[in-house]
């Protein structure tokens, strides 16, 4: 079954670079040249903004999330030893973070406002000039994020990186520092929750 | 292949996970299996769904500019931190800045409503405060608005004011299977039956349960978590309530039996007797010995 992965593979993207300039230029950014980081940070940030604005409940917190993220590669790049791939690694800082927040949002979850909901929710038309239609779609969108955030940290993560990050099982086991028949497990328990909690929406095979 | 490993094989499938003998043993009991192929073509609607409600909340992908402001040549690792600390990400597409931008935006908030959350001195005089704010917000509106329901959805978590879960199962409750989320309420209830440690807040749940349990298929996570607060709630009130409540689920007699039977609690015991009685059903007999030989009280 083909899967509705985004058009850019995200590891394919991360690794575009070749591989003598990547590391040349990993090495640069561990001996301190900031240029280098940039750029570094640059090839890396798309992949980091995605999996920020997939955990995090409202824009805000997805900044906050992909700027922890490369504040974290920053401070910890001179222990990067080349053990792994280099955006591997980066995920797995992100992938740390985004537990950190999931974590924390789960403890505070009576903090969150309505507005921070409403946040996410398109409000430019997106879905159409149908104003139906567009309830329709903003509907679905929240009840989506909803199923979403009530996963367990770990599944959640194993879906976004597998799901809407495109990567691949080895990859996400890597990233999230297990076995790929762990990481499986985590996919398996995560998809067939969403169906659960989707399955109204699912009626007939289509909406 | 059975139908029970084909689920299990389709939510791998959904992402892609077989490999070619389990995918091709999969396509053939779905050639042969019309439940399982629908159950598949449900699945790939559900990945479609996933993939397009994303796609709606994000819009085109972020466009991003970064400000990078690094040192040009190596600093002390007690500098660099809070040089980095302070990298602003500028994104697009609906996105604001970055750390600092939030922070002081919050700054003008007023005392007593930010929470910090950790200080970091090692680059002293120049410190970091990391901190989480609470903006206050309020909304008139009717019980039967989408905005009404999903606070108080949200309220009925509240995990240190059990009066404000009180008032938002009293007002959410009547609306039953009427609300606009009504799954999340059966699960916000379900969830307060079986945690929540205010004995009144379970008895309110159990009540906010009925239009549920009457249903002809009752949720099992549902009958599981009456049982459960039948069996073994601390409170014989709400135990007693969770009987009656689960009574009302159609085929409850043979798990009323199975509970009178298995409990040690001769008051829950009774109270299966008597939502059996109501039934029309028979009282075990060995239920009577059994309470009379303990005098009622076990």
């Amino acid at each position: 079954m083909p899967l509705p992965f985004p058009a850019a593979d995200a590891e394919a993207a991360a690794a575009a670079m070749p591989g003598d300039e990547h590391r040349a230029l990993i090495a640069a950014a561990q001996a301190g040249d900031g240029e280098a980081f940039a750029r570094l940070a640059g090839a890396h940030q798309a992949l980091v903004l995605r999996l920020s604005r997939g955990l995090a409940s409202c824009p805000d917190d997805a900044a906050d999330l992909a700027q922890e993220t490369f504040t974290r590669v920053y401070l910890a790049l001179p222990r990067f030893r080349f053990e792994c791939a280099f955006s591997t690694w980066v995920y797995r800082i992100a992938t740390n973070v985004g537990l950190d927040y999931l974590r924390r949002q789960r403890a505070r979850r009576w903090l969150w406002q309505a507005s921070a909901i409403e946040d996410f929710e398109p409000a430019d038309g997106r879905a159409g000039t149908n104003p139906e239609r567009q309830a329709l779609s903003t509907e679905i969108a929240r009840r989506v994020r909803r199923a979403l955030s009530r996963l367990p940290a770990r599944q959640r993560l194993a879906f976004e990186l597998r799901h809407y990050q495109g990567l691949r099982l080895a990859t996400i086991a890597e990233v999230l520092e297990t076995s790929e028949e762990v990481a499986k497990n985590a996919l398996f328990r995560a998809t067939r929750k969403l169906r659960a909690d989707l399955g109204d929406l699912l009626e007939g095979g289509a909406r | 292949m059975t139908c029970r490993d084909a689920r299990n094989a389709l939510i791998l499938d959904m992402e892609d996970l077989l490999d070619g003998a389990a995918k091709a043993a999969l396509d053939a009991h779905c050639a042969a299996c019309a439940a399982c192929a629908q159950e598949g073509a449900r699945l790939r609607a559900l990945a479609t769904l996933l993939t397009e409600a994303r796609a709606a909340e994000s819009g085109a992908p972020a466009r991003v500019a970064v400000a990078w402001r690094l040192p040009r040549a190596p600093r002390p690792l007690w500098r660099a931190a809070w040089t980095a600390a302070a990298l602003a990400v500028a994104v697009g597409a609906g996105f604001g800045g970055g750390w600092w931008v939030h922070a002081s935006r919050a700054a003008a908030a007023a005392p007593g409503q930010l929470q910090v959350e950790s200080i970091e001195a090692s680059g002293m005089p120049e410190i970091g405060v990391r901190y989480a704010t609470l903006q206050q917000a309020s909304l008139r509106a009717p019980v039967a608005s989408l905005q009404a329901q999903r606070l108080l959805l949200e309220a009925i978590e509240h995990p240190a004011n059990a009066g404000m879960r009180l008032e938002a199962m009293r007002l959410l409750a009547p609306l039953g299977t009427a609300v606009a989320d009504a799954p999340a309420l059966r699960r916000a209830l379900i969830e307060a039956l079986r945690d929540d440690p205010n004995p009144g807040v379970r008895l309110r749940a159990l009540e906010g349960l009925q239009p549920w349990v009457a249903q002809p298929a009752p949720d099992p996570a549902l009958v599981a978590a009456l049982a459960q607060a039948a069996g073994r709630d601390p409170n014989p009130g709400v135990q007693a309530q969770a009987v009656s409540v689960l009574a009302s689920a159609p085929g409850s007699a043979a798990l009323l039996r199975r509970l009178g039977d298995e409990t040690r609690d001769a008051s829950v015991r009774w109270s299966c007797a008597a939502a059996l009685h109501q039934q029309g059903d028979a009282i075990p007999a060995d239920w009577l010995t059994a309470s009379a030989a303990s005098g009622g009280n076990e």
